[in-house]
């Protein structure tokens, strides 16, 4: 089967007079956990949405596998595992039930097997026959996760699926996002941790619904001068507030920081750009 | 077509592992059957009513939260990511609360002849067919009627408003033709009219045969048009 790929080009999303996404572009080809990173309102769920075809573009284009979402076939949909941020889960159905649904949805084939592996990837093989109303919230996400990947999907794509976790569990959850990769699939991973980012390959970092910059973790901590990537991020937010008042002022971007967040890499400048 | 075996094994899963639905589905009737025995001296008038309405009303209810469980979680989302046709999806449904609807009608027939002495003229097997033809109108109102809420109490707020109508002039207290006419033509296009209608031709031989096929023909195009409704408000894409 060919690499895994995601494409988006000048993706704009409107909602009424609200603009959640301005031109937003994003490339992957091969395995690779990209992060999706930005404060609550950057348009990271919007993003995640239109990427699985749930949310019509108002404008750009979209291709996953080579396929715009909104004609995905029974075929694209097989490759494509989703996470979405609330439970997503049936609480009258037990974990396995659960996890045997969305097996029956995809049609795998070797059900049993693929049930057992997908319940010992996120370890709740001992509590398989509990109903998932009597789980505590870790385990509902664990097994929502579990849900997501019983098809062995090469793009898997999770919205915060860290959220509420304890600092064990969301180890535990990365470590299991860097198995899927090593096995040849793309992990998209939105997050509002913006210290977690530091598990991705690359992290495309929204504000705003537009890219305020795209780049390995490596990437951002030396463009900032930090060693850590939430003050990494804290450092281009305020760069980037920096540069908007520049703009209003009609001055150069004298501004150090606005300087230095536009320069590296493959960042931000489409964003930045319109503003 | 493609997921409607395993939305409604799904369905059915999640009654089993809700013990109150269950109730709702089996103990209830038998409850309110016997109720209605007790206040009624001659419950033989009022039987066909019971039996049509209960089963549409409690279908109502059940897809309506349902379904809007299915959005407020998140798993619809999630379903309609999978390779499932939305078509599919509702047929899944209808799979699902039909077995329901069926067991429920077994529930209410057996409770009718037990408790208020029913005696059907024209055979059970046609007060299947009424009861699943009204489950079907109901399921699809049901689904159309949660994407227009965003809480189960919005959901049950729809009941006042597009249910107890259709049972106060669906002919329970008079019969429909005796309704002043700006009552009698909308009560022409509510389903309940003809569910009770029909019901009243299976059990008390009221109405000849041919409007009672005219009737079945009026229930099955409802239901078929509240399903496709169903199917088409279901976008996958917003």
């Amino acid at each position: 089967m060919e690499d895994p790929s995601v494409h988006v080009d000048g993706l704009r999303r409107e909602f009424g007079s609200v603009t959640a996404l301005d031109g937003v572009d994003l490339d992957v080809a091969g395995p690779a956990i990209v992060g999706i990173a930005g404060p609550n309102g950057a348009g990271k769920t919007t993003l995640i949405e239109a990427l699985l075809g749930l949310l019509a573009p108002t404008a750009g284009e979209i291709r996953v596998g080579g396929t715009d979402p909104l004609a995905f076939g029974a075929a694209d949909r097989r490759r494509l595992g989703y996470m979405p941020q609330r439970e997503a889960v049936y609480r009258d159905l037990t974990v396995r039930e659960n996890v045997d649904f969305f097996a029956r949805l995809y049609e795998v084939s070797d059900r049993t097997a693929a049930v057992d592996r997908a319940l010992s990837f996120v370890d709740l093989d001992a509590r398989a026959d509990a109903r998932v109303a009597e789980l505590s919230g870790g385990m509902i996400r664990r097994t929502s996760l579990a849900c997501a990947i019983v098809h062995d999907p090469d793009v898997l794509v999770l919205d915060e699926p860290t959220v509420g976790l304890d600092p064990e569990l969301r180890m535990a959850m990365w470590e299991g996002f860097r198995a899927r990769r090593e096995e040849g699939a793309i992990v998209l991973v939105s997050t509002h941790y913006l210290a977690e980012a530091q598990n991705c390959d690359r992290v495309l970092f929204l504000r705003d619904g537009r890219t305020l910059a795209d780049d390995a973790p490596e990437a951002f901590l030396s463009r900032t001068g930090t060693d850590d990537l939430e003050d990494a991020f804290l450092a281009l937010l305020n760069g980037a507030v920096a540069a908007d008042d520049a703009a209003a002022d009609d001055a150069t971007a004298d501004d150090a920081a606005a300087d230095d967040a536009s320069s590296g890499g493959r960042a931000d400048v489409d964003g930045r750009a319109d503003a | 077509m493609r997921g409607a075996a395993p939305v409604a094994r799904r369905v059915l899963l999640g009654v089993r592992g809700d013990r109150r639905t269950l109730a709702l589905v089996v103990v209830v009737p038998v409850f309110i059957i016997w109720l209605l025995s007790e206040v009624f001296p001659d419950p033989a008038s009022v039987t066909p009513i019971l039996l049509g309405v209960f089963v549409f009303f409690l279908t109502y209810m059940l897809t309506a939260v349902g379904f809007l469980r299915e959005r407020t979680a998140g798993t619809l989302d999630r379903v309609l990511v999978a390779p499932v046709s939305r078509s599919g999806l509702v047929l899944g449904y209808v799979a699902g609360f039909g077995v329901l609807a069926t067991v429920q009608s077994a529930v209410l027939l057996g409770s009718a002849v037990y408790f208020l002495d029913a005696s059907f003229e024209h055979g059970v097997l046609l007060f299947f067919l009424v009861e699943l033809l009204s489950a079907l109108t109901a399921l699809g109102i049901g689904i159309v009627l949660s994407l227009f809420a965003e809480t189960e109490f919005q959901a049950i707020q729809f009941i006042p408003l597009v249910i107890s109508p259709q049972i106060i002039l669906g002919g329970t207290f008079l019969p429909v033709d005796q309704l002043p006419w700006y009552l009698e033509y909308p009560a022409r296009f509510m389903p309940v009219t003809y569910v009770i209608d029909a019901m009243n031709y299976v059990v008390l031989d009221q109405g000849t045969s041919a409007e009672f096929l005219a009737w079945l023909g009026v229930l099955a195009a409802f239901g078929v048009a509240s399903v496709v409704a169903a199917s088409a408000v279901l976008e996958r894409a917003r």
